[in-house]
């Protein structure tokens, strides 16, 4: 036993280094304890003013828009891909997990190329004589982007769950009276819930945070949290509101995670469904 | 006037290039207890699974109340299962999983209450409603599952290995709680198992498979004397498979010098055949003078007797003793006076 601890040292240290010690700093800096006048709550009451509170709700709504599209696109392949037999199985997981092998910077470039004003797809339509149409540096884009971008980590929790869930449990439910639909509706579904459940955690928490995606595919006027938090550090040096930012964020996802993790306890049990 | 319920015609089944069923046929009277015995792998459990109606057939058709139903889905047939595992929905509690079919169903939420309180007391769960699935015995799931299975009032009810995870204790207590549970409701059970003395002790009829064919459908007790090949005598009850000569009139030799009588009618005489005799008909420590002797194998303890295995000419023999022999000792043995059973093959 106190061999194998030692086996987490590494960890303990890797953590202490490059996860403890950076939130301490950026807790000390929140709170004017380190650039600033001592402690102060002066950063978090900067946060809330309409015009930054409008950017926090709009990121959390955009978050929560991908979570939801990538939800809605992967559940249904994933339930696909679950029920076909191995070997085209493997094939057409490894064609959904390869992409993400790729960089994602350089695969929202390629949908730049695609979108651009002088992209492919306008390219195309003018082909036809169809008129040219703002496809990039809008939300629209910033969408197609984050869902393209996160869609493998949402998809791959939910198939596994879906694969781990033994087949006969749907077969006793159509035993028991039920067709194909309500079995995916009472049976399938809700047996699937921790693969959702991993798969929003995967998705949401990036999302919000994301400034990459947004800052290329949704152009400069689009402001979002993510995007704000790195303009306080880089481009205002304002690193006490950066991280006040920051420590807020973290709060709500942490917030709003736990209260998802709860909700899928509970329809564990099946306490919500009597 | 008991009449057919079920009837299987010619039913096939396969799985790519491999047979799991090969023109399965036989009928089941309402309200009997049937068991399906046979090895696992045998095609039992597939067969189950056609009747369900959670597999289609390759060939063949399915008669239920004189209706085929070979294309009728599993979700409308008035048939359901208990499964190996049982399969209880891991996401609700006992009520909601005894419940689920009654909901489906769409009755009032009162009379699904009344439902599942007196299917609870039939498997003697009363209080258990609230209770994770995950957390009870194998017993208790067992019972949950039957409780499932029953609530929607089947005409007939597949028991699929249903105790075969129950420790041997557990599994006997069942076994006569089935039988009551069938007694009671008049319900048609269909009950897989690779267990001999379940299907002996439990059935109206057994039904014996072999590498997805039938062998045999019988009685128990007919099943256990006439058995109608070697396989079918093994599989049933401890047995010596005795290669024999057929003499004349209801005699044959085995051990080349012993002579038992048989039932040989359907037997040409000096025909080789397989002699069936079970080992409580085996005597050793026999004092007739005509009796054999045998080199003896092992003596097990089995309180009432010692079971006795002994060679003779290469012969395996299994016998009782009322008392114990040495490995390697020689061992008189003789046949009780009985009409034994013959068998071709």
């Amino acid at each position: 036993m106190q061999f194998k601890k030692r086996f987490s040292y590494p960890y303990i240290a890797w953590s202490v280094l490059f996860v403890i010690a950076p939130l301490t700093i950026m807790l000390l800096y929140a709170f004017g304890v380190l650039g600033g006048e001592g402690i102060t709550l002066d950063n978090f009451k900067t946060f809330f003013q309409p015009a930054y509170l409008k950017i926090f709700a709009k990121s959390l709504l955009m978050a929560a828009i991908c979570t939801a599209l990538c939800l809605v696109v992967s559940y249904p392949a994933a339930y696909y891909i679950s029920r076909l037999n191995g070997r085209k199985r493997n094939i057409l997981f490894t064609l959904i997990i390869v992409p993400t092998w790729m960089n994602a910077l350089l695969r929202t470039y390629s949908w730049m190329t695609l979108l651009a004003k002088n992209g492919i797809i306008n390219n195309f339509l003018t082909l036809f004589g169809l008129a040219q149409m703002n496809l990039l540096y809008n939300n629209g884009a910033v969408f197609i982007g984050m869902v393209y971008n996160y869609l493998p980590f949402m998809l791959y929790p939910i198939y596994s769950t879906l694969i781990k869930t033994p087949r006969i449990y749907e077969k006793a439910s159509m035993d028991l009276g039920a067709n194909r639909l309500t079995t995916f509706f009472k049976i399938t579904l809700p047996l699937s819930a921790p693969g959702i459940i991993t798969g929003i955690a995967m998705v949401f928490i990036p999302s919000v945070c994301m400034f990459v995606i947004p800052d290329l595919l949704g152009g400069a006027q689009q402001m979002y949290m993510g995007k704000l938090i790195q303009h306080q550090f880089f481009q205002k040096g304002d690193w006490g509101f950066g991280s006040a930012l920051a420590v807020i964020l973290t709060i709500v996802i942490l917030t709003i995670m736990y209260f998802i993790n709860k909700y899928d306890a509970d329809s564990l049990k099946g306490e919500n469904m009597q | 006037m008991t009449s057919t319920i079920l009837k299987l015609e010619n039913i096939s089944k396969y799985y790519g290039n491999k047979k799991a069923l090969t023109n399965i046929e036989w009928e089941a009277e309402e309200g009997k207890f049937i068991t399906v015995l046979g090895p696992s792998g045998c095609g039992k459990s597939t067969m189950l699974s056609i009747i369900a109606g959670l597999e289609r057939p390759d060939t063949g058709k399915i008669i239920f109340e004189g209706i085929d139903i070979t294309h009728t889905p599993a979700y409308s047939r008035a048939i359901n299962t208990v499964f190996q595992d049982y399969a209880l929905f891991t996401h609700l509690n006992v009520y909601e999983n005894i419940a689920f079919s009654l909901k489906i169903k769409k009755l009032s939420a009162s009379q699904i209450k009344k439902r599942v309180s007196a299917l609870l007391e039939t498997v003697s769960l009363s209080g258990y409603e609230k209770r994770d699935v995950r957390t009870l015995s194998g017993g208790e799931q067992q019972r949950v599952a039957i409780a499932r299975a029953l609530a929607n009032e089947p005409k007939l009810l597949l028991l699929d290995e249903p105790l075969s995870a129950l420790d041997l204790k557990l599994r006997k207590e069942m076994q006569r709680e089935l039988k009551a549970l069938q007694k009671a409701t008049k319900i048609t059970f269909v009950y897989v198992t690779h267990d001999q003395n379940e299907a002996l002790s439990l059935s109206d009829d057994i039904i014996v498979i072999n590498k997805g064919s039938i062998l045999q459908k019988a009685p128990p007790d007919e099943i256990y004397a006439k058995p109608v090949n070697s396989f079918a005598a093994q599989f049933i009850g401890d047995g010596n498979i005795l290669n024999s000569v057929v003499m004349d009139n209801g005699r044959a030799k085995v051990f080349g010098t012993a002579i038992i009588n048989c039932e040989t009618s359907g037997f040409k005489k000096d025909e080789t055949a397989y002699a069936l005799i079970r080992p409580e008909n085996v005597y050793f420590g026999s004092a007739k003078e005509n009796s054999l002797t045998a080199k003896v194998i092992s003596s097990i303890f089995k309180g009432e007797y010692y079971e006795i295995t002994a060679d003779l000419n290469g012969e395996r023999i299994k016998g009782r003793s009322e008392k114990a022999f040495e490995a390697g000792q020689s061992a008189k043995f003789e046949f009780k006076d009985e009409i034994y059973h013959l068998m071709r093959s």
